[in-house]
């Protein structure tokens, strides 16, 4: 765990140096000062020299998230303008084992560059520069995040994006759930969480990293990457489940080869039998056999041609010819009536579904009607005899909300039954038009032979020519055969790997984590803060009403939390989380840093009730005996201050108009040491008095 | 001629099936439901009725029953377009009519919702058309509903194709 020790600012003016500082203490303590004295320079002055600026919305290095009088203009002694040479800030952090850590970083100057002062727990100090954004993680000598992840004694994560990349969780990942900035920090629990690095489900990532449950951030990554696996899986499936459906309707075989379902249930069908077993057992074509009697017979085809004896007397060569071509043209003929039955039977079912969809639209938009109230008949009476007109006395009905209901849902099968006879319509159809063309091919070859033979002269040659024109033909089918088997063969072998890429997925094993007892104590911990800030919609009967989803989100009694209560509830929920989550962190050895910083906490909602019950939780132990660092900016009334103190909380309430002043000429200053205790300097071990300008 | 009932009936007697009704599965219509018809009435009387002297608008019956019977199906809207540009060709103008005049003269639901109008007197019978009533504001109302919340969109979507439609007194003829 680690704490703030001093927050620093200083830089250069035309009229002179000027510079302010604040040290902290560990525990909770409060820095109460008036508005525009300079709180969210210091606030700002963290973020910056931790490279945080993307979680407050500004691009790499981008000075301007520090207000004016750091980067151009500032109110310096009689000078309301002094214009700004140079600005710097610098924090330095405590290790609860003994090392400290002060990162400085240029605000008007290099940006980019941040000095690191690393002091071991024996006292040896060692200088680096790192750079602050780029590649800050990746760059192992020179990345800051990459450093401060070692320094704290971080495991890096390798988490999932959206497009299937890894990525690591960034600093900047887990900085809002313990720097609650004052414009968006307090608009709901990770406000300022970064979503464009693409880190799948990082805001959970978030909260499980620094209740230390890496194993289950492992788990979650697993899963996440498997389920990427699985879809990627899954899409190719269906791709190759289309090619083989395609192949298959080509040449007019009825086979089902189906890609959809899960992994398991794909996995399950596609091992059972391979392709040429689907197509013997559904369509009955043994594709071996089938070439094997196209060899026989070419063979016994180039035999008759080449070897066999003629006979002269035998005239029924074109009369076969002619025969055969006549029955592929009635076939023909007989697919193509079937084709357009089929094609019609399409068009009127697409019509049905239209009429369907338009129905189950209406019945929809009227089952809304029945359900919210809308457009609700009035009391309808005869305007002649003033009594109540019932619809059926017209023979009219008033359908009920669930008779709508179950009608919308009986169209729905409807529509479903018609969508599946459609897909069969669609199916035979390409499956006849398959046939159809084979079967042109056929009569095309058969009326050239036809026309071979009868244009021969001799019932020799009538018979030869027929005899090569069948044998031309088995050829052609023959290598049609060839070219289908090759296909099937493809298809196979991506089915094959397919199923070999499934059961690797089916056998990754996911690690048990320690997620639970972690989760809980977060929960226990938020049960309390919620209560000690006086959440409205949590009374002491109801805590154990509080739950959270799989995303952390607090439910109370099965309603989500944040939509219950007052409006400046929010600010409540909000700390409430940073402060459980920094708690049950701390119980639970996890990684949070021991450190949560609330920007304004009081400027979320004026109301007063919402000022009181703040103060009265910072008077409790909770939050005083918090192991944890809790820095609060904000401004408080002389007697609000007064009454803290009283009761123990540490208020530091800085002199002076501004935390950034100038710095008195270096002659007129009797040592080094002395200008630590300047006038803008909030040292909270200077005795503090009740009389301090934090009047607002 | 084949009777798909008895053939039914004759299947299922002569094998172990018991025919079982789950009632909660049926639901009426929506085209049957007097909410819905309202509404579609509401929005073609507003969207087609011709406003005459002292603001009262007025519409043939019979166009009202028409355009509402489109209305309810858009799909039979290219139908009736068909026929609208057939009505010179007497025999095209029959055929393309012919699913029209089959289905609309079952279609008894809007008389009895009319009925119900003009008992309320938010319609007048007028000869052969109807009139706004003292009570027309509900026609306003539901036609104001259904644009504002976005209901029945396909229909209204037809009411609107249909203004570019020509309806003519031989269409509507015989009815």
């Amino acid at each position: 765990m680690i704490r703030l020790v001093q927050i620093e600012l200083s830089g250069k003016a035309d009229v002179g140096a000027f510079r302010g500082e604040l040290t902290l203490s560990p525990g909770i303590q409060i820095i109460s000062a008036h508005n525009s004295y300079g709180k969210s320079l210091a606030v700002t002055a963290v973020a910056w020299c931790l490279g945080l600026e993307p979680m407050l919305g500004f691009p790499d290095n981008d000075a301007t998230c520090f207000p004016e009088a750091a980067r151009e203009r500032i109110e310096l002694g009689e000078r309301s303008d002094a214009r700004v040479l140079s600005s710097a800030c610098s924090i330095t952090i405590a290790h609860q084992d003994g090392r400290q850590l002060r990162l400085e970083r240029d605000i008007k100057g290099d940006p980019t560059v941040v000095s690191i002062e690393e002091t071991s727990a024996d006292g040896e100090v060692r200088h680096s520069r790192l750079v602050a954004r780029r590649e800050t993680m990746h760059d192992e000598h020179g990345g800051l995040q990459r450093f401060l992840f070692g320094w704290l004694g971080w495991q890096r994560e390798s988490l999932l994006t959206y497009k299937g990349t890894s990525a690591e969780i960034y600093l900047e990942n887990v900085a809002p759930l313990f720097y609650i900035e004052q414009d968006e920090g307090w608009t709901g629990v990770q406000a300022l969480q970064i979503t464009r690095y693409g880190q799948q489900q990082i805001a959970e990532i978030a909260i499980e990293y620094l209740l230390g449950a890496t194993e289950a951030i492992k788990a979650r990554v697993a899963r996440l990457q498997m389920a990427t696996r699985e879809m990627a899986l899954r899409e190719n499936a269906r791709a190759i489940a289309e090619r083989v459906t395609t192949l298959f309707l080509r040449n007019g075989w009825a086979v089902e080869w189906s890609g959809n379902g899960s992994i398991t249930e794909i996995l399950a069908r596609w091992t059972r039998r391979s392709l040429r077993e689907s197509l013997r057992k559904q369509a009955e074509v043994d594709l071996a056999s089938q070439r094997q009697f196209l060899e026989q017979q070419a063979e016994t085809l180039r035999k008759k041609l080449t070897s066999e004896p003629i006979d002269p007397a035998n005239a029924s060569a074109p009369a076969g010819a002619s025969q055969k071509a006549i029955e592929l043209k009635m076939r023909r003929h007989a697919l193509s009536a079937e084709l357009r039955a089929l094609y019609s039977q399409q068009a009127e079912t697409e019509i049905l579904l239209e009429s369907l969809s338009h129905r189950i639209h209406t019945a929809t938009d009227l089952h809304r009607l029945k359900t919210t109230g809308i457009g609700r008949l009035d009391h309808l009476e005869c305007p002649v005899c003033h009594r109540d007109l019932d619809p059926d006395t017209f023979g009219l009905t008033v359908q009920s909300a669930d008779s709508v209901a179950a009608h919308i849902e009986s169209l729905k099968r409807d529509r479903d039954l018609v969508r599946k006879n459609n897909e069969g319509s669609v199916a035979a159809a390409s499956a006849t038009r398959a046939e159809l063309e084979r079967i042109s091919d056929e009569l095309r070859e058969a009326e050239r032979a036809l026309m071979t033979v009868t244009a021969a002269v001799g019932t020799i040659r009538e018979q030869v020519a027929q005899t090569a024109a069948d044998l031309g033909a088995v050829e052609r089918s023959h290598d049609r055969l060839s070219t289908v088997i090759q296909e099937i063969e493809g298809l196979q072998g991506e089915i094959d790997r397919w199923v070999a890429a499934a059961q690797t997925v089916a056998r990754v094993p996911i690690a048990a984590s320690d997620l639970q007892h972690r989760r809980q104590a977060f929960l226990d911990a938020l049960r309390k803060y919620l209560l000690a800030l006086g959440h409205s919609a949590m009374h002491a009967t109801n805590l154990g009403g509080l739950t959270l989803d799989e995303q952390y989100t607090p439910f109370l009694e099965g309603r989500l939390l944040r939509s219950l209560g007052s409006a400046s509830d929010r600010a409540r929920y909000v700390a409430a989380y940073s402060l459980a989550l920094a708690a049950a962190s701390n119980q639970v050895q996890g990684l949070h840093p021991g450190i949560v910083l609330l920007d304004e906490p009081l400027q979320q909602n004026p109301d007063p009730a919402h000022r009181e019950l703040f103060l009265t939780f910072l008077e409790q132990e909770l939050a005083r005996q918090a192991t944890f660092q809790t820095v609060i900016f904000t401004s408080l009334w002389d007697y609000e201050i007064a009454a803290l103190r009283e009761k123990g909380t540490r208020v530091i309430s800085p002199e002076g108009r501004h935390f950034l002043n100038l710095e008195p000429p270096p002659a007129e200053t009797p040592s080094d040491e002395g200008s630590a205790t300047d006038a803008g300097s909030l040292d909270p071990t200077k005795p503090e008095t009740d009389e301090g300008p934090s009047t607002v | 001629m084949p009777n798909p009932l008895q053939d039914l009936t004759e299947l299922l007697g002569s094998s172990q099936l018991r025919p079982v009704v789950k009632l909660d599965r049926l639901g009426a219509s929506a085209v049957y439901d007097l909410q819905y018809r309202l509404f579609v009435i509401a929005c073609s009387f507003m969207r087609h009725a011709k406003t005459e002297l002292h603001g009262i608008r007025q519409i043939q019956s019979a166009r009202l029953k028409l355009i509402q019977f489109t209305a309810s199906r858009p799909w039979l809207l290219a139908h009736l377009v068909e026929w609208s540009k057939s009505r010179r060709d007497p025999q095209r103008s029959l055929l393309s009519s012919q699913r029209f005049r089959r289905a609309f003269l079952g279609d008894t639901t809007h008389d009895d919702v009319i009925a119900f109008l003009f008992a309320n007197d938010v319609l007048r019978p007028h000869g052969s058309s109807l009139r706004s009533g003292s009570r027309d504001n509900l026609l306003s109302q539901l036609n104001d509903i259904a644009a504002s919340s976005n209901l029945f969109e396909a229909e209204r979507k037809v009411l609107e194709t249909l203004t570019t439609v020509r309806i003519t007194n031989d269409m509507l003829e015989g009815w």
